[in-house]
């Protein structure tokens, strides 16, 4: 009989390195696409992939290593999004009082507003947005990778669509 | 609605603009990481890695009989390959028969051109099907199920009780062949037709079976709600294989209830995490064990129905029972509200039941008044805003082909 558990360190390894290779993809693509620099999406992989070679997981974890892997991903990501969100508060204001900004920078603007609303909304929505639109999920893979149900996920896409609709609108009554 | 397509289109853009890795960033990163967590790895003490076992652990299963367990699972598994390559039994039947005989017969036709939604084979890891002695409890609770579900909804089928989700299993007490279809396929039961009399009524079955290992978790809830996928295409496959079941497609014309809203006032939601039930609205120790409700649960003392941050579909799923007919959710809404609805006994007519191959009798609209409350559609108007229309509605049914009873385990 095979045995129950890997106690040896070869096999666990071994193990490891399928799990790192199968999902390292999507989780660099979470990150760079959410801190849209390569080097921080790196940090975020290495960290998250240290940190599943260090601790326990619980079999709902092992269940479903995608989505918690994307979840970290996420989770993650908008931490670093949010740690950086006073400093383009700051540049946001100096931007004001510079001269009129060309259309690309107002797109940069506008992007990185979103962005922050996306690293303000509750964990569950900005991850199903992100699987979402960004990588193109249908609404069942993406309650499937979340382990929700269809309708609560198209429920939060909603809402979240709602609010971030509602911060266009005034970016642009702002101009 | 100009401006809400706008920012729509703005938004998508945003989307669009995301920025995305090349391959060769992601492998270089890829490499690059890798190199540094293999070090990082190998410096770690053996004792680090016991943890990394889940994916590797045998399922120990009916007992010790493990090497019977790894058989069943084999076959299982080839099985299903079989069935993926050559396609499932029941998608012959939708190209067939009458398809042309009729407009509906047409639409049905037009369905089975259609490839077969099931792209990747999902079957049960092993799965035991058992006839359910008469003698047994089960058999009793699901004689009692039956007849129930055959006064209020009008058709056997589809009883709630005795159904178990738990992660890595699903297990039925006793079930007819007609309630397993019902629960594949998350229909109503006045939308299966056909199929002998031992497959409809009277014949329980007992299914246990293990989901396969890494299979997504879904819950009980989900599955009554007809929203657990992987769950139903699994049991779909079971009742393919061990029934030998073939089911056709039709559209038809059934009369039911659409849901809209007349007076949107009158949903809201409260922005509490979980909200109090009224004293006595459960009796004794069932008021103790459900004191709140928590968000999205929906529950019903007799005719009186409370829930917290429900969606209108989930309220329409929940009102059949009393309606005599299907209610189609046809409010537009994905939003959710609170619901404290509560209508006089009286003013619903349990079902009037047929024979089971015979079309059912439909009762009479719930919308006369009633000497001791509102009648359920003027209490859906008066209390949450919603109206309750008697109309058809083309909807999807299946028709049972062939069935046999199931092979042995």
């Amino acid at each position: 009989m095979p045995t129950a558990t890997v106690r040896n360190k070869a096999p666990a390894l071994q193990e490891f390195e399928r799990i790192f290779h199968e999902h390292y993809g999507l989780v660099y693509r979470t990150a760079y696409t959410i801190t849209r620099k390569a080097e921080d999406a790196e940090d975020v992989a290495q960290t998250i992939f240290l940190s599943l070679l260090r601790r326990q997981l619980d079999s709902d974890a092992m269940n479903n290593l995608k989505g918690y892997l994307y979840k970290a991903a996420v989770n993650t990501s908008l931490g670093i999004l949010r740690s950086r969100r006073r400093h383009v508060l700051l540049q946001e204001r100096s931007e004001l009082t510079a001269t009129p900004a060309t259309s690309s920078e107002e797109l940069e603007a506008m992007d990185r507003r979103l962005w922050a609303a996306i690293a303000e909304l509750q964990e569950n929505a900005s991850q199903a947005l992100i699987l979402r639109y960004i990588h193109g999920y249908s609404v069942m893979e993406t309650a499937r990778l979340l382990g929700r149900s269809r309708s609560s996920v198209a429920v939060m896409l909603f809402r979240s669509r709602v609010r971030l609709r509602k911060l266009i609108d005034d970016v642009e009554g702002e101009k | 609605m100009d401006v809400r397509r706008h920012t729509g289109r703005k938004l998508d853009q945003f989307f669009a603009r995301a920025l995305k890795p090349s391959s060769e960033q992601v492998q270089s990163s890829e490499d690059r990481v890798w190199s540094n967590l293999r070090s990082e790895a190998e410096d770690l003490p053996d004792s680090a890695f016991v943890s990394i076992s889940v994916s590797i652990r045998p399922y120990r299963v009916f007992g010790k009989a493990q090497w019977a367990a790894a058989g069943i699972a084999l076959a299982a598994a080839l099985v299903s390959v079989l069935v993926w390559r050559h396609g499932p039994p029941f998608s012959t039947a939708f190209t067939t028969s009458n398809a042309g005989n009729s407009p509906m017969g047409k639409l049905s036709g037009q369905r089975g051109a259609e490839p077969l939604q099931l792209t990747v084979p999902e079957a049960f890891e092993v799965a035991s099907v058992k006839l359910v002695p008469q003698s047994s409890q089960a058999f009793q609770l699901a004689t009692v199920g039956e007849t129930s579900q055959l006064t209020w909804i009008g058709c056997p089928g589809g009883f709630q009780f005795g159904r178990r989700v738990t992660p890595g299993r699903l297990a039925i007490d006793g079930a007819t062949l007609l309630t397993l279809v019902i629960f594949a396929y998350g229909r109503d039961c006045t939308l299966v037709e056909g199929g002998p009399a031992w497959a409809r009524s009277g014949e329980y079955y007992e299914i246990q079976a293990l989901v396969p290992q890494g299979t997504p978790s879904e819950t009980l809830e989900a599955f009554s709600k007809g929203e657990a996928p992987r769950l139903q295409g699994m049991l779909q496959t079971l009742l393919a294989d061990r029934f030998r079941l073939v089911l056709r497609r039709e559209m038809k014309e059934v009369p039911v209830y659409a849901l809209t809203v007349a007076n949107p006032e009158k949903l809201k939601l409260s922005p509490e995490e979980t909200l109090p039930l009224p004293a006595n609205f459960l009796p004794g120790l069932m008021a103790q064990l459900t004191p709140n409700l928590r968000r999205g649960a929906l529950i019903s003392a007799g005719t009186h129905f409370m829930g917290h941050a429900v969606s209108v579909s989930d309220l329409a799923r929940n009102l059949r029972q009393f309606a005599g007919r299907i209610v189609v959710d046809k409010s537009g809404r994905s939003d959710l509200f609170d619901v404290d609805l509560s209508f006089a006994p009286n003013s619903v007519t349990p079902t009037t039941a047929a024979p089971p191959d015979q079309p059912q009798a439909l009762p009479p609209v719930p919308g006369a008044p009633s000497q001791s409350g509102a009648s359920l559609k003027d209490a859906l108007f008066e209390q949450l805003g919603l109206k309750l229309e008697a109309t058809k509605m083309p909807l999807e049914v299946l028709v049972i082909e062939s069935v046999e009873r199931p092979s042995e385990n």
